[in-house]
This record gives C-alpha cells, structure tokens and sequence, in this order.
C-alpha cells in the first residue's frame, strides 16, 4: 500500500506538485493521467525516492521512501520517463548490474534475468549493446529492469511512449496480467491507454489532484448532464450565432474544420434534439451528423485540466 | 556497491578508456625508465615515479569525467537513486573502480625495479614505497577528479575542470616561493578569500543572512589576528599554497622516507572529495 501525503515539490516559487493526497491500494493498476507538465514525472520521482520532495511523505508498506528508504526502494520497480540504459552494455549485462544492484541471490540472478528478459520481449536482443537498440526495445528493457526482483510496486512513467501498436497491446496485455499480484501506478497524457488498463484514474492538473476514482464513477459524475454531437455544415461562427438562439442548450465545444464544417458539443437539459434540428435548418446550415451521448472520459480529462478545453477537438 | 564497482570497471574495459590509460602510464613509465635507469645508469626506480607524476594531469581526467557527468546526461542517474543503493556506495563502487584501472598498469610496472635488480644493487624498499605513494597520489587526485564530474552533466567541462584544478595544484608549490612573504599580502589574499566563500554560501543557499554572517565571522576572525598579531601572517599564503600542493607530498618517499603523514594525506584528500561528491549527488536530489 502507498500512502502519500501533503506532497509538495516547489522549485524557487514555482509549485510542481501541490499537496497531493492519495492512498494506493495493493493489487490494483493506477493511472496517472495528465497534460504536460502537470506534475506526472515529478510526482513518480517523489514516489520512487529519487527526488525529495519539498514537504510531504510518501510511505510504502508503512516504510518512509526517505528514512527507511533502503527497504522501501526495494518494493518498488521504478521506469522513469527517458529508460535508464547504459548504452554501452549488452541487454543481458545491463539487467545482471541491476539484478545485482537489488540485492537478488547471486544463484537467482540468472534465472531472474532471463524471465523479465521473456516476459517482456527482449530476449532475442539478450547479447546486442544497447547503444545500437532502438526506442521501442530500450523501453521494453527499461520496463524489464523494473519488474526485476518481482517488486510489489512496479512504477512506470509513461510506458507506451516510442512503441509500435502492436508493442503497445503487448505492454498493455503485460500490465494487466500484473494485476491482482502487483501494484502497478502508470503516467501517461493519452487518456484511452489508461481507461485500457487502470482499475483507478488519477488526474493531475498543474500539480493539483483534479480528480480521482474508476472511470465508471468518474463517468458517473458527468452523465448527469446529456450531450449532443453535431457536425454541421457551415462555419464556426454561424454555428454559435445558431446555438446561442436555442433555449436549453449550453454549447461546450465548437470547433470548425477547413472542409467548412464545424464540430459542435452540447450540453441539454433533456430531449432538445427537435428545437437543435430545426435552427440549424433555419439558418440554412444542413446537419450531417448527429449523435446523443453521455459525457466521455475524454470530456472529464479536458474539464478538470483545461478551460480552454472548449476548441479541444474530440478523438475517442 | 560491487555492483556498482563491476558495472564501471564493465565500462572502463568494453570502452577504450582503461586501456588507453594503461598504454599512457606504461609507456611514460617506460620512456624514463629508459632514461634514468638504462641511459643514466640510476638504480633508482623512484626517479621514474617522481620525474613523471605530471602524467596524472591528464590521466586522471581520462579516467573520472565520464564517472558521474556521464550518469546525468544518460539519465541513468535516476536509475541509481531509485535503485536500493545509497549515494555513498554508488561513489565508493566508482571511485574503487577507478583506482583499479589505475592500479593495474601500476602493478605490472611493478616488474622494472625487478628487471634493474638483476644488473645492480636496486633498494628494494623504496622502490616499491614509492610505487604505493604514487598510486595512493593517483587515488587521492581520482578523488578530486569524480568530484568535479559530480558538479556538471557534461564530460567534456568536468575533464577540462578536473585538468585545470590539477595543473593548479601540480604548480602550487613552485608557486608558493613566488607568493610574497609580507603579511599584509596575505592578509588581503585571506580577506579575500573570506569573501569568496560568503559568495560561494550565497550561491548555493540562496540566504543572504547566512552568507553574510560566513563572510563577517571569517574575515572578522582575520582582522582581528591581523591586528594582534600580524606577524602570525608573514609567510602564511606561501605555506597555504604548498599545504595544498598534493603532487609534492611524494617527495619524502623519493628520499627513502616512509612518510605515514603523507599516506594521511592522501587518504584524507580522498575521504574529503569522495564526501563531497556524495553531497554533490545528494543536493541534486534534494533540488
């Protein structure tokens, strides 16, 4: 289990992380979701132990990362953002340094090594020197680092960043079957890796905790309030004038493409897909697509994190 | 921390480094052992040993700007500190790394005064004290070396930091008799000095008051000896600088000395850089 609290890290009087609070339950993926620079990598590096933080405490299994941090860093496999690769050595040199720099029995070691190796898909790369790998295989041997010495809490900072989709279903396929056995805690800015794989969402904004649950209850915050897609053929500013003359609407997003049409995102307070219809007709703007739906996660991620989030466009 | 040690000696071996520094040591050990010993017809070993310790200039260098500065630009330090190692053994696993590289060379070297033996009457003894006085002035100045490593990200500033630093040092001694002896001269040298480091507080606390009250308490200190007794000055730069001269110490064992002041020194110019590197690695952590 991980505690973490009051976690703060200011550099001069810039806030990177702003109190965080959070308790981490054993056996569960974590998500750590957010744009850039809100505080992901600078969070995972309290966590780990590798930075200090500047007030607040991070506790593994009831052992502070700093006082007790030999036995607490022992718990944790940490992948930082940028895989830490001694690109002069071999693949199979490098994870024997680290299988010997945790401490594991020298008798396990190679057996050890081996496993992470085939787990995650190095293996066929055991005897070539990192220097001549490419990004997607030293991000595989930054994951596999992590996992050696089977850690209960296996940290990965943006885990997917460099792969190729089919490694990317692989990795994720890897994390699940870590599930249950193993705390995983990932970072990543693309909101469908994390409702891929995380039982639990966290999102942070400019180093504040913006909000936090499984995607069903962060969901379950927004569906309260039902929404119209539209795709409408006219430009972005007709298309506002249209909506600001139609009663129980609220317009959230409105984007228009350079084909002439506009992207529009409603919010209604019931069934006003008739009144909708009929303005746009009026105002001569024909509606080529329009679908009724619920607040997607994507929506949760932009309104916690941005308020510029209304010229956002939707990719789901 | 073997693992540490393992992981460098790794890198110095797949690398050129290591072997370039062993051709470097022997062939300047060669050239005036030729000299000296062959040409000149010394049975002194130590000769060589004393005539050559300017090499470490650019050995050392070679051997310890890529020890830590490497690590950050990598960013494989962050490997280190989420690794189950402290900061003490990741420097120690290093710097023991480094002294072995340059240990080797020094033990196969260990094979002339054997050589001249067999055509005259070598001293044995300080032969082979000097050779250990060398390798610890090589361990003490690998020390200086990881140290100015730990201070940037890039190799080639911590090589040319660590040369200068060195090339200061190898010349302290000569300079010391240049220093004028007046004690006022030191005096100032000292006042300065005193402000220096209220600067150097400044810049790594960031706390005025701190680095004020660095600054007044050393150069108040100063003043105040100054003016009781200033006699206590004369002379006092010159014996500073000589003090700090880390090739110099070597000269005892050259004379057939066994000098256990020195072997001190050096093992206390190591302790001291290798803590400072620590706290190197420990600030940027804490930054």
């Amino acid at each position: 289990m991980i505690e973490v609290t009051h976690l703060t890290k200011r550099y001069g009087t810039h806030e990177a992380v702003s109190d965080l609070n959070f308790r981490l339950e054993p056996g569960r993926v974590y998500g750590l979701l957010g744009p850039n620079g809100a505080g992901k990598s600078t969070t995972m590096n309290m966590m780990t132990g590798c930075l200090a933080p500047t007030e607040g405490t991070v506790v593994i299994d009831g052992l502070d990362i700093y006082r007790q941090a030999r036995q607490a860093k022992r718990k944790i496999g940490y992948l930082p953002e940028i895989p830490p690769v001694y690109p002069d050595m071999t693949v199979e040199e490098y994870l024997r340094f680290v299988a010997g720099a945790k401490k594991l029995p020298r008798t396990e070691q190679k057996a050890a090594v081996r496993s992470v190796m085939e787990r995650t898909a190095v293996d066929d790369m055991a005897g070539r020197l990192i220097r001549n790998l490419s990004k997607g295989y030293r991000q595989r041997l930054g994951i596999a680092q992590a996992l050696l010495g089977d850690p209960e809490i296996i940290i990965l900072d943006e885990p997917s960043v460099g792969l190729d989709p089919k490694q990317i279903t692989e990795i994720r396929e890897l994390i699940s079957s870590l599930r249950g056995e193993r705390t995983v805690i990932l970072s990543s800015h693309i909101l469908s890796e994390v409702q891929a794989v995380c039982d639990h969402i966290l999102i942070l904004d400019h180093g504040k905790l913006a909000a936090s649950g499984t995607a069903e209850e962060l969901q379950g915050q927004m569906t309260a309030v039902p929404r119209l897609r539209l795709r409408v053929k006219c430009n972005e500013k007709t298309a506002r004038r249209v909506v600001k003359g139609i009663a129980g609407v609220r317009l959230v997003r409105c984007a228009g493409a350079a084909d002439g049409t506009t992207t529009l995102e409603l919010e209604t307070d019931g069934d006003r897909n008739e009144p909708v219809f009929l303005s746009f007709s009026q105002a001569g703007c024909p509606i080529l697509q329009m679908t009724a739906g619920q607040a997607s996660l994507e929506d949760i991620f932009l309104e916690v994190t941005d308020n510029s989030g209304e010229t956002e466009d939707t990719q789901t | 921390m073997t693992a540490v040690f393992k992981r460098e000696l790794h890198g110095y071996y797949t690398g050129m480094t290591g072997y370039i520094a062993a051709a470097f040591l022997l062939v300047f050990i060669g050239l005036y052992s030729v000299t000296l010993n062959l040409t000149y017809g010394y049975p002194n070993f130590e000769y060589v040993l004393d005539s050559m310790n300017f090499v470490y200039m650019v050995l050392i260098p070679m051997l310890t700007m890529r020890l830590v500065a490497e690590e950050r630009k990598q960013r494989t330090d962050l490997l280190l500190y989420a690794l189950p190692l402290s900061s003490t053994e990741v420097v120690i696993g290093k710097y023991l790394a480094a002294c072995a590289v340059l240990a080797l060379p020094l033990l196969v070297s260990g094979c002339c005064p054997l050589l001249l033996g067999r055509f005259g009457e070598v001293n044995y003894a300080t032969a082979y004290a000097s050779l250990l006085a060398f390798f610890l002035l090589g361990c003490a100045l690998t020390a200086v070396g990881i140290f100015v490593s730990s201070l940037t990200e890039n190799q080639a500033v911590a090589g040319i930091g660590c040369f200068l630093v060195l090339l200061v040092d190898f010349y302290a001694s000569r300079l010391a008799g240049f220093v004028s002896s007046a004690s006022y001269a030191s005096f100032l040298v000292l006042m300065a000095a005193g402000l220096v480091i209220g600067l150097i507080v400044y810049l790594m606390t960031k706390n005025t008051v701190a680095a004020l009250a660095a600054a007044l308490v050393l150069d108040g200190g100063m003043l105040a000896c100054y003016l009781v007794n200033s006699a206590l000055f004369s002379g006092l730069m010159g014996n500073i600088l000589s003090a700090l001269c880390v090739f110099s110490r070597m000269t005892g064992f050259i004379d057939g000395v066994f000098d256990w002041g020195a072997i001190v020194y050096f093992l206390s110019v190591a302790a001291v850089f290798l803590f400072l590197t620590v706290q190197s690695l420990e600030k940027r952590r804490w930054s």
